[in-house]
């Protein structure tokens, strides 16, 4: 089987598979569209719970003529001009898909005029096939109207409800819309009824009233407001009273910058500021509005936009959650019905979150502080793979430049002499301190030195008059084995004068004991190698790097 | 004899530290005329009080640090006769109800973290409970980049919790830090917050230092 490139016709129909699900999706879009072609009037005309006709018209901006075949073609959108504008959405809409997506599962006429001295234009699309520009009469405006939905697509029909039911999920569409712009008219007709008369708001008490048609009467009486501003964000609206619930989850509306949402993390935040209020299986009623910087959310999740990411999720979460909590517990404690916040009187556990939400708002987006950034940056650094040892003594390990060759206990003797000289022997203990037991004519060996030897960092007690416990070890050594330690270490004190001695006298042999018992195999090759290099000045050579070419050589 | 009084300031409570360094716990509960428990399965938590009161620690269960005038977390650390912790850490216990507004800054977990006096404690089972000896004590606080990574880690579970995804932490989140459930059994219950907001019972959950950073620790600062 070969790959080919998918037909325009049969791409839009799998996009209008995500994006149109019933007669409700396409009242969504059509609706999105005319209220971001500005339009301060819109008229509704259904037929048949949308399934026979839907028609959507507005006195919005308009399309213009040459644009109304782009406009029913896929990705085509006046809605985003440059890249940027991806992260910065002002509009409902964005993605140029919905139309296209109707017109390739319905019957779908486009009317519109941007100017009335121009004239009107129409086009006419059904499933597939070109459409021609044909001149119509249509005041400044656009009327949508789509007909007989999924006609070339049963499989999709099969999955519609009764008309009831299909008109149901139509309304709900229409009553989340109307409360997201209160400044537009509207006209809802189904089957040349008039169902809803909506005139544009003008004041409070209009406002009120186009609550009431859909929230019921009663839900300002049992609401409290919230209201919050600061440069930035606004968050306002009405939560029910925990006392005054129903039995569904539907009237819990909420907007994030004009755009319904149905999002989980908003829901969990306004559902757990009721914490245990609330009987098991009665639900809050709540009407909210929140209006963020656009880009401080991502609204390009789903094709539906109905699930929402905010840059700092944490903070929308408890802000929202506090501020219904706040507004909640104000409730309890005073008896009247309504009332108005104010950004000052927020106690001070609130307004701490206020003020770091404030700065998320105002702060600019997607910034990595520097020290995360520099979590992240691998440092660059030759790497260099420890091979093995050899007889104990020959470290091997593999370098860029070829095979590394350390003369390892002649080197950790150089290393440690010359750390003793830099920096005071601090000491290193041991996490469980390891018993050795010793002969009598050892220990009258060591006794005398363990002053000086504490002061060196090795850190003796005499347990009985055979057994000794070492503590610590000076801080710079590697990981060393106690008992090859002790004994080397009283190989070495046997050839000291004993007549006359220093601490400075001790080093070497500690040194010489040290780097013999260091467990060498468990060494850093970057950090050895690092300290190595310190050495190379040095006359003593201790390591060096053997480079392909030479082993080739070695080898012929 | 012991100092009844607790530590004035971080040098003295080391210094107290180091003094028991070596002993073993035997010997330590006899000072208290306390009876080394036969089973520690049945006295947990036995050895940390038992330190508590050597050192004079106050805190007690409260979610601040055991030496709070200090500022000083002390935990102890059973390790195997390698050097490795033989069970992760535990922090504090969650709050499952309340965990709005908690910043890193402000929370359990760096106040518990950001100066903790670590006392090894030899645990290998070979050993008896009353023959295993405390180790030389760390005073320790976490670097630049072990902070940032506990405060990414404490981040992205409190996240969850608050978000009620109970049911998707595991102990395999976190790198340093962990949850897991802190119950005496499965049946100890406590109320929190179910992925819709709604009350629900759930086991109760503990912040946990994972054996691998706590490893780290010690390889960074003993011989």
């Amino acid at each position: 089987m070969r790959i080919k490139q998918l037909s325009a016709y049969l791409a839009n129909q799998i996009a209008a598979g995500e994006v149109i699900e019933r007669p409700a999706s396409v009242l969504k879009e059509l609706l999105e569209n005319s209220l971001d072609a500005g339009a301060n009037y819109i008229e509704l005309d259904i037929e048949k719970g949308g399934l026979k006709q839907l028609r959507v018209t507005d006195n919005g901006a308009g399309i213009h003529k040459d644009d109304l075949l782009l406009a029913v073609s896929p990705h085509a959108t006046s809605k985003l001009q440059a890249p940027e504008d991806l992260f910065n959405i002002h509009t409902l809409g964005f993605r140029g898909e919905a139309l296209a997506s109707i017109g390739s599962v319905a019957r779908l006429q486009l009317f519109s005029c941007q100017d009335s001295s121009v004239g009107a234009w129409q086009i006419n699309v059904a499933g597939y096939g070109d459409s021609q520009v044909m001149p119509t009469a249509h005041p400044v405006g656009t009327t949508v109207l789509v007909q007989d939905l999924f006609f070339n697509t049963p499989a999709r029909r099969k999955f519609l409800r009764s008309d009831k039911t299909e008109f149901n999920q139509l309304e709900e569409i229409f009553r989340r819309i109307v409360l997201s712009h209160y400044e537009v008219g509207f006209l809802f007709k189904h089957n040349q009824r008039q169902l809803y008369q909506l005139p544009a708001v003008q004041n409070t008490l209009a406002q009120e009233k186009r609550i009431a048609k859909i929230f019921g009467s009663n839900f300002l009486q049992h609401a409290l407001q919230i209201e919050f501003a600061i440069p930035g964000i606004k968050f306002w609206g009405w939560v029910g009273e925990a006392k005054y619930t129903r039995s569904q989850a539907d009237l819990q509306y909420i907007y994030l910058n004009g755009r319904i949402i149905r999002d989980k993390l908003v829901n969990h935040a306004l559902r757990s500021a009721y914490e245990d209020k609330l009987y098991p299986g009665r639900y809050p009623l709540f009407l909210l509005y929140l209006e963020i910087e656009p880009s401080k959310v991502d609204v390009n999740v789903h094709p539906t936009k109905h699930e929402v990411r905010f840059h700092d999720s944490r903070l929308v979460h408890d802000f929202l959650s506090q501020s219904v909590r706040e507004a909640l517990a104000k409730s309890a404690s005073q008896s009247s019905e309504t009332h108005t916040q104010a950004a000052g009187n927020f106690n001070p556990q609130v307004s701490q979150i206020y003020n770091q939400f404030y700065e998320y708002v105002n702060k600019p987006s997607l910034q990595i502080s520097e020290q995360a950034k520099a979590l992240y940056q691998t440092p660059k650094q030759a790497v260099i793979e420890p091979l093995g040892v050899l007889h104990n003594k020959y470290w091997l390990a593999q370098h860029p430049k070829g095979l590394l060759l350390v003369d390892i206990r002649q080197a950790l003797f150089l290393l440690n002499q010359q750390l003793y000289t830099q920096a005071d022997a601090i000491v290193k203990p041991l996490l469980i301190p390891v018993t050795l037991t010793l002969t009598e004519p050892q220990i009258r060996i060591l006794e005398p030195y363990q002053v000086l030897l504490q002061e060196l960092g090795v850190g003796l007690s005499l347990l009985s008059h055979n057994q000794i416990l070492l503590r610590t070890v000076p801080n710079f050594f590697s990981k060393v084995n106690a008992s090859q330690f002790l004994t080397c270490l009283l190989e070495e004190l046997t050839l000291i004068n004993r007549e006359d001695y220093q601490a400075a006298d001790l080093v070497p042999s500690i040194t010489k004991a040290g780097s013999q018992a260091a467990e060498v195999s468990q060494l850093d090759a970057q950090v050895l190698l690092a300290q190595l290099e310190q050495f190379q000045c040095q006359n003593n050579k201790v390591y060096t790097i053997i480079e392909p070419e030479t082993l080739a050589k070695m080898l012929r | 004899m012991n100092d009844l009084t607790p530590p004035k300031s971080e040098q003295e409570l080391l210094a107290r530290a180091h003094a028991i360094a070596g002993l073993s716990l035997g010997a330590l509960a006899e000072k208290f005329l306390l009876k080394v428990p036969k089973q520690q399965l049945y006295a947990k938590g036995w050895i940390g009080e038992l330190l508590e009161l050597q050192l004079v620690a106050t805190a007690g269960s409260r979610p601040e640090p055991d030496f709070p005038h200090l500022g000083v977390e002390l935990k102890t650390l059973p390790i195997n006769q390698l050097g490795k912790p033989r069970e992760s850490t535990f922090v504090c216990s969650i709050n499952l109800n309340n965990s709005l507004n908690k910043t890193w800054e402000t929370s359990t977990v760096w106040r518990k973290l950001r100066r903790v006096l670590w006392i090894p404690i030899e645990a290998d089972p070979a050993i008896p409970l009353a023959e295993r000896r405390v180790c030389p004590p760390l005073l320790w606080s976490p670097t630049a980049e072990q902070a940032m990574i506990l405060q990414a880690d404490w981040q992205e579970l409190t996240d969850m919790i608050c978000f009620g995804q109970l049911a998707q932490i595991t102990a395999k989140l976190g790198r340093y830090l962990q949850i897991r459930p802190k119950a005496a059994h499965a049946k100890s219950l406590c109320w929190g917050s179910n992925e819709k907001g709604e009350p629900t019972l759930t086991l109760p959950r503990g912040f946990y230092l994972r054996t691998s950073f706590t490893h780290q620790i010690l390889q960074q600062y003993y011989a």
